[in-house]
């Protein structure tokens, strides 16, 4: 029986040493904030999903059966369904904050704006949550319910001016890029004194470009004009596909720009 | 028909059909009979018996660790060159810089869309 038991030690180690060992998984990249609060905020909709069928389920019962233990079930249900609604959108509006935050291409003064606006938002919410928080009957907790829904379109309006924001503030960005690229790629034509053949035809290359980039900006103020008009309510999910649309034709002729840039650099 | 003069009757027919002829075999020993003594298993085979056993684990446990070592090796391993960017001059590395940013300013891309929440969430319907 020694050997027996010899031989089953044997085995315990050759399973410790030959097991391979588990693989220690690498830091996670924490990214930019936005990145951080985007992994916040998936699992909050996850959840915000799961608990509205939950909370449409018990009161379809409430509805039909009408006893106190099902209106319990709906209470509880509603209660927590309102909590993960304001959560996910405090969650979304941090994020938007801290996208038009890292903002290259827009005004600063616009920038504060924005981030003033989502901020007063985000504080709203808050207090709204505290309110959920507190309520514990049927006629509270559907009062606070309509009083989200009276500022719904509020917060997609602002959502949706941010937004804008951002699109706007990213073309734009690139094209400062563009042009400062332009510039130093066309100083470097000039000191390489190139035959007047060669020199023209940079010049013509630069001057197409040139135009291009000028053609980008008036877009880009065609889009930023059709913002600013609009108030706190009027900002809609139309009015941003119309400046999406805008866009995109400056976007276009940024590409094109940048196609351009490359045969100037050659 | 089940006479036992039909030759075509099978073999199987004829059991079916008659009682069975052979004697009961009285259930409780007799007396004084001696059971034939059991042969207990020779120590050999219980040890042959453990150590095929033990053998037949240590192929199990190997033929594991070798698929484990083969799923390792599964694993995409960081590329131990440099970054391409790294041999890039600094206007080639502005020129790959504009182009991520045209990549990321395409004004289709809404990666930050309102959340899909529902705004009348009420327990009892609103007029």
């Amino acid at each position: 029986m020694a050997i027996v038991g010899l031989l089953i030690a044997f085995i315990l180690q050759i399973v410790f040493f030959v097991t391979p060992q588990p693989v220690r998984a690498q830091d996670a990249n924490t990214g930019t904030p936005v990145e951080a609060t985007f992994a916040v905020y998936i699992p909050q909709l996850e959840s915000y999903r799961t608990k509205e069928s939950r909370f449409i389920i018990a009161r379809e019962q409430y509805r039909q059966v009408q006893t106190l233990a099902s209106l319990e079930e709906v209470v509880k249900a509603s209660k927590e369904v309102q909590l993960a609604r304001i959560d996910v959108l405090m969650t979304y509006f941090n994020m938007l904050r801290e996208a038009v935050g890292a903002l290259k291409g827009a005004e600063v003064t616009k920038k504060m704006e924005q981030s003033n606006r989502l901020l007063t938002i985000t504080t709203e919410l808050g207090v709204l949550r505290q309110q959920i928080q507190d309520s514990n009957d049927r006629i509270a907790l559907d009062n606070i319910s309509a009083q989200y829904q009276n500022r719904h379109i509020a917060y997609i309006s602002a959502a949706y001016s941010a937004l804008s924001l951002i699109r706007i503030a990213n073309i734009q960005s690139a094209t400062d890029q563009l042009g400062l690229l332009t510039s130093q790629v066309f100083a470097s034509i000039q000191e390489s004194s190139p035959s007047a053949t060669v020199f023209a035809e940079k010049q013509r290359g630069y001057d197409e470009l040139a135009r291009t980039i000028t053609q980008i900006k008036e877009i880009l103020s065609n889009a930023t004009t059709r913002t600013e008009p609009l108030g706190v309510e009027e900002f809609t999910a139309n009015t941003y596909t119309q400046i999406v649309d805008i866009l995109s034709s400056a976007f276009t002729k940024l590409q094109l720009a940048e196609s351009f840039l490359k045969e100037l650099a050659k | 028909m089940s006479d036992g003069n039909d030759q075509t009757q099978f073999m199987e027919d004829q059991v079916l059909w008659q009682k069975p002829t052979t004697p009961e075999v009285p259930l409780v020993p007799t007396e004084g009979a001696v059971s034939p003594p059991k042969k207990k298993p020779p120590v050999k085979l219980i040890l042959a018996a453990v150590f095929g056993g033990i053998f037949l684990l240590m192929i199990i446990i190997v033929m594991i660790s070798g698929m484990g070592r083969n799923s390792l090796q599964l694993v995409p391993q960081p590329s131990p060159s440099p970054s391409p960017t790294a041999q890039l001059t600094d206007f080639e590395k502005s020129m790959v810089q504009l182009h991520q940013d045209i990549v990321d300013a395409d004004p289709a891309v809404n990666d930050l869309p309102f959340p899909p929440v529902n705004p009348s969430l009420f327990i009892i319907q609103q007029q």
